[in-house]
């Protein structure tokens, strides 16, 4: 299958969550900074999930399991790329050599070491993760040791 | 381990500071108890529990001892602790955090979640009270601190506040209220 370099409208856009830095499992919510960029950076890493099967996203946000450093793979947020621009942000496709399906969602601004994020970029966070909670599209994965999904189909409630 | 009184242990299935507190007084109610009672937080970080404290009625204690093992888990961080090259907060930001906590009133302490005093990736460190779609939120950077409130759906904040240490401002407070009331 051939991947546009240009991410359409339509796009489902799969981002990976890690407990704990970005999944408070006694509340089971996720956290604002799933949606925040590494220092000096405007970019967070995302799948195009139109291009790429479940399993085969799954095996690469598993590969980028860390658990000493607070990254434990534990599920997935999708949402449509149109979705994410409406709330300020673009996403851009930014192909690797192990994942052409690679692409980041791109916010208009790279924090420095130590400054805190002006509102402005938070309300776009607050955005994105309103859209996860409120139409549900955060999937919990019941078995991570697994290689394959067994959470059923993913229905994208719009 | 012996407590020469009674001890509500389940506490630590409960979600947040404000269902912990609902139990702590209806469990008081159904005792009939009016001092002598100890509220813990985590049964696992039980050590010598300081009686003369906790006869206090007061669970903001528990809650306060709390976010100083958060802060000292927070500055024990090292260089890329993500695994992505995060720096670690530095000794300057978490003293801010420390007296901004310091001069919170007990009221608005009482329903922070230690898990939401955490810190981001570029070394600072945020101070967040979430309740449904309602949310408040401190961030303290190197030199300045924002805040932000949104409580349903309107949205207020302040960039570049210089002095959140010494004076809340009143739209945090006005925002707390909301939250919590």
């Amino acid at each position: 299958m051939s991947i546009p370099s240009q991410v359409g409208d339509d796009e489902k856009i799969m981002r990976g969550v890690y407990h704990p830095m970005n999944f408070h499992a006694k509340k089971n919510e996720i956290h604002l900074n799933l949606f925040r960029s590494p220092k000096n950076k405007d970019e967070v890493s995302v799948i195009r999930f139109d291009f790429i099967s479940i399993d085969e996203a799954r095996s690469y946000l598993i590969k980028h399991n860390n658990s000493e450093k607070r990254r434990t793979y534990c599920g997935f947020c999708i949402l449509i790329a149109i979705e994410i621009i409406q709330c300020g942000c673009s996403v851009v496709s930014s192909p690797l050599a192990d994942l052409p399906q690679h692409a980041d969602i791109i916010h208009g601004y790279a924090l420095k070491e130590g400054e805190e994020a002006p509102v402005e970029l938070k309300i776009k966070w607050e955005g994105l993760l309103g859209l996860v909670n409120e139409k549900k599209r955060y999937f919990h994965d019941i078995n991570t040791e697994s290689s394959m999904w067994e959470g059923g189909e993913i229905l994208i409630n719009v | 381990m012996f407590f020469p009184f009674p001890v509500i242990t389940d506490l630590v299935t409960l979600s947040t500071p404000i269902a912990a507190r609902r139990k702590v007084e209806e469990e008081l109610r159904q005792l009939k108890m009016q001092e002598s009672c100890c509220f813990v937080f985590n049964p696992n970080q039980i050590n010598e529990l300081d009686k003369a404290k906790t006869i206090s009625l007061n669970p903001s204690y528990f809650i306060q001892l709390n976010f100083g093992e958060r802060l000292a888990t927070i500055k024990k961080l090292e260089l890329d602790w993500d695994g992505y090259g995060a720096v670690p907060p530095s000794d300057n930001i978490v003293s801010k955090v420390l007296s901004f906590l310091n001069i919170l009133p007990k009221s608005f302490a009482e329903y922070l979640d230690t898990e939401y005093i955490y810190p981001n990736p570029n070394g600072t460190i945020t101070i967040e009270w979430r309740h449904q779609k309602n949310v408040v939120s401190i961030e303290f950077g190197e030199k300045t601190a924002n805040f932000y409130s949104i409580i349903n759906q309107e949205i207020s904040g302040e960039n570049n506040i210089t002095d959140i240490t010494s004076r809340l401002p009143s739209n945090l407070i006005k925002g707390l209220n909301q939250l919590i009331g």
